[in-house]
């Protein structure tokens, strides 16, 4: 690779400085206050502070409340991730195969990215609520009682396809792209040695894609784990009861709610913990098993 | 082992044909060579056998079989591209044997097949590496062992040399030939190399312009070309090709010398073909071609003197022994070797028969 060598010290600085500024302000500031906060105990007035070392982790880590949300993180993370990459990987296969117009269906396919996401929650809120949602109605015409404001896992299956919903666009644009970066010419052979469209994409696309997908799944981890949480604020609220409470929206309920902020801080301190723990994770052991072509 | 039967076999894209009805038979066997400049079509002529193009009209047929609806995978055919293609996730192992766990052959017979390959092509050292490990030469063999484990009906070659060095270009042709002569099998392979045409082919079909516009044997194609773009496709240098006007047996050359010619078939307009290597200096008093040189090449064991006809702007070239003392700027005459002259139609340039 070639290195760039500026005439002087300050321009690189000054370049980086914009990025810098921004990382240190809403990243490192914040994540050292989570910190701070994490160890301190203040009344309910808010007037006094006090040092309790690690008790509020001790606390936090043995609320059945809490572990209800780890649970809850678990099972919508990998519900969302899993399906967001499955159907888009499905959507841009199909995409692939379209001769013309191609460019129309992936206009339409990158749409939703664009959408906030408390919008996107309001939207399927509306198309779901029980009283008056367009697809509430159809649902209970099939015999389904559907509700998810009593439903606790109804309200999970409808907040893990609001985000599901939103998360396609995203991982379509890379998997068209992935599908692209591989040569016709492999897929040919793969047909002249006797394979069918659906061994060859096992065997010769799909792990030629693994780059894309490894990518893609910690981005997508990441994605379920904290961007989700607009979605889950329009739709749920973190209910029925707290069945659709992820750890973030339990983060901001037990602060900026019920002001618990010792508690609130704790947890976010463990949240960035897991993250990272995951993430060092999928790059240590998944990884490996990634052909980088 | 199979024979394959095209039979006007044509390729249009959105109503414009590219291949324009070519039949041929490829017998059970035989080593097949399509030969033509790039854009003649004859990879499509190809792919069209191998099932990877449409056929737009017209029948091909594997093993008595006509293939025109068949998917590639069943066809029985095994294919080298051009860039290999091999599977770069998976080991030279995994990709030889892919076709074959494909087919659900047993392990024992996959392995023993693989090993036979590997063998053959000097490839057991590299088994367990994975493609991008490979230099370009053992890449293209593996994707010669993994077309050979399968043990095809027809095996289809498109340009399986031209991104290998030169050196290694002619290891490669000597091989791909003595392992034609040990396997015998029905090969089809296209190229843009003369070389390798005449060299491998027991049969070549010179391609232009999606027609194919001589079918024959290497040595016919260079002493009987059917036409004037054979005849300067194929020999190195090309052959020299310019017209004539014919009269009672003499042609009258550009730049005015007449020379008296056996054979001439007709008069009126004529393009007259000679080899460099059919041109030798003329005796003394003999009618001969007037050639004003321009530059000389050698190349040690011969040297090719590049001219024009005296008097013209023609261009000629002469094989001149190696040894030869002429130079830029000097003027020879040179006689047509009267066995080996070509005549071709001045208009649809077909050869006439002298």
């Amino acid at each position: 690779m070639r290195r760039t060598v500026f005439p002087h010290k300050l321009l690189p600085w000054l370049l980086l400085a914009p990025q810098l500024a921004i990382t240190l302000i809403f990243f490192y500031w914040p994540a050292a206050q989570a910190f701070r906060q994490s160890v301190l105990r203040e009344d309910a007035f808010g007037l006094k502070t006090t040092f309790v070392g690690l008790a509020n982790f001790r606390k936090v880590l043995g609320d059945p409340n809490y572990l209800n949300s780890v649970r809850v993180t678990v099972v919508f993370s990998v519900l969302v991730a899993f399906c967001a990459m499955a159907i888009a990987l499905f959507l841009a296969v199909q995409a692939e195969k379209i001769v013309r117009g191609k460019g129309f269906y992936r206009t339409l396919m990158i749409w939703p990215y664009a959408v906030a996401p408390a919008i996107a929650g309001m939207l399927w809120l509306f198309m779901f609520n029980p009283s008056f949602g367009t697809l509430a109605w159809p649902l209970r015409q099939m015999g389904i009682y559907w509700n998810p404001l009593l439903d606790g896992e109804q309200a999970m299956a409808l907040v893990v396809a609001a985000a599901t919903w939103k998360q396609i666009s995203y991982n379509f644009l890379f998997f068209v792209a992935g599908l692209q970066a591989i040569p016709r010419s492999l897929l040919e052979a793969a047909a002249i040695d006797g394979a069918s469209r659906r061994h060859a994409f096992w065997t010769i696309t799909f792990p030629l894609l693994a780059p894309t997908t490894f990518f893609l799944l910690v981005v997508n981890t990441v994605y379920a784990l904290f961007d989700t949480f607009g979605i889950i604020h329009a739709v749920t609220g973190g209910g029925p009861g707290k069945a659709t409470e992820t750890l973030v929206y339990k983060v901001y309920n037990d602060g900026f709610v019920n002001l618990i902020m010792g508690d609130s801080a704790a947890q976010s301190v463990i949240l960035m913990i897991i993250v990272i723990a995951l993430t060092a994770f999928q790059f240590r052991f998944i990884e490996r098993r990634v052909h980088y072509g | 082992m199979a024979r394959i039967l095209l039979n006007d076999v044509r390729k249009s894209y959105a109503g414009n044909q590219v291949i324009h009805g070519i039949t041929m038979e490829i017998a059970d066997g035989e080593f097949v060579v399509i030969v033509g400049p790039s854009g003649c079509g004859k990879s499509t002529l190809l792919r069209m056998v191998a099932g990877l193009e449409a056929i737009s009209a017209g029948t091909v047929e594997i093993g008595g079989k006509v293939v025109n609806e068949l998917e590639p995978r069943q066809r029985d055919i095994a294919m080298v591209f051009q860039n290999y293609a091999l599977y770069p996730h998976m080991s030279v192992r995994e990709n030889m044997a892919y076709g074959l766990k494909i087919a659900k052959l047993p392990k024992a017979e996959i392995e023993a097949r693989v090993a036979k390959a590997a063998t053959m092509l000097e490839l057991e050292p590299y088994l367990d590496r994975k493609p991008r490990a490979l230099s370009g030469g053992q890449r293209q063999r593996v994707a010669m062992g993994r077309a050979l484990v399968r043990e095809p009906a027809a095996l289809l070659l498109d340009e399986p040399l031209s991104n290998l060095d030169a050196k290694l270009r002619v290891q490669m042709r000597l091989q791909i030939k003595e392992m034609h002569l040990r396997t015998g099998q029905t090969t089809l392979y296209v190229t843009h190399d003369q070389v390798e045409a005449m060299t491998l082919a027991d049969r070549l079909i010179v391609m232009n312009k999606g027609v194919a516009e001589q079918i024959a044997t290497p040595l016919e194609v260079y002493q009987r070309p059917a036409s004037e773009f054979v005849a300067g496709f194929i020999g190195s240098p090309a052959m020299n090709i310019f017209t004539v006007s014919a009269a009672e047996g003499r042609a009258t050359l550009p730049g005015g010398a007449v020379l008296p010619l056996p054979g001439l078939p007709r008069g009126g307009d004529l393009r007259l073909g000679l080899r460099p290597e059919h041109l030798r200096p003329a005796a003394p008093g003999e009618a001969a071609i007037p050639v004003v040189l321009r530059s000389v090449e050698r190349l040690g064991a011969d040297a090719f003197g590049y001219g024009m006809i005296e008097g013209s702007d023609v261009p000629l070239v002469l094989r001149l022994p190696g040894t030869s003392g002429l130079a830029r700027g000097d003027r020879v005459e040179v006689a047509p070797d009267p066995g080996h002259l070509h005549f071709f139609d001045a208009q649809d340039g077909r050869r006439i028969e002298g």
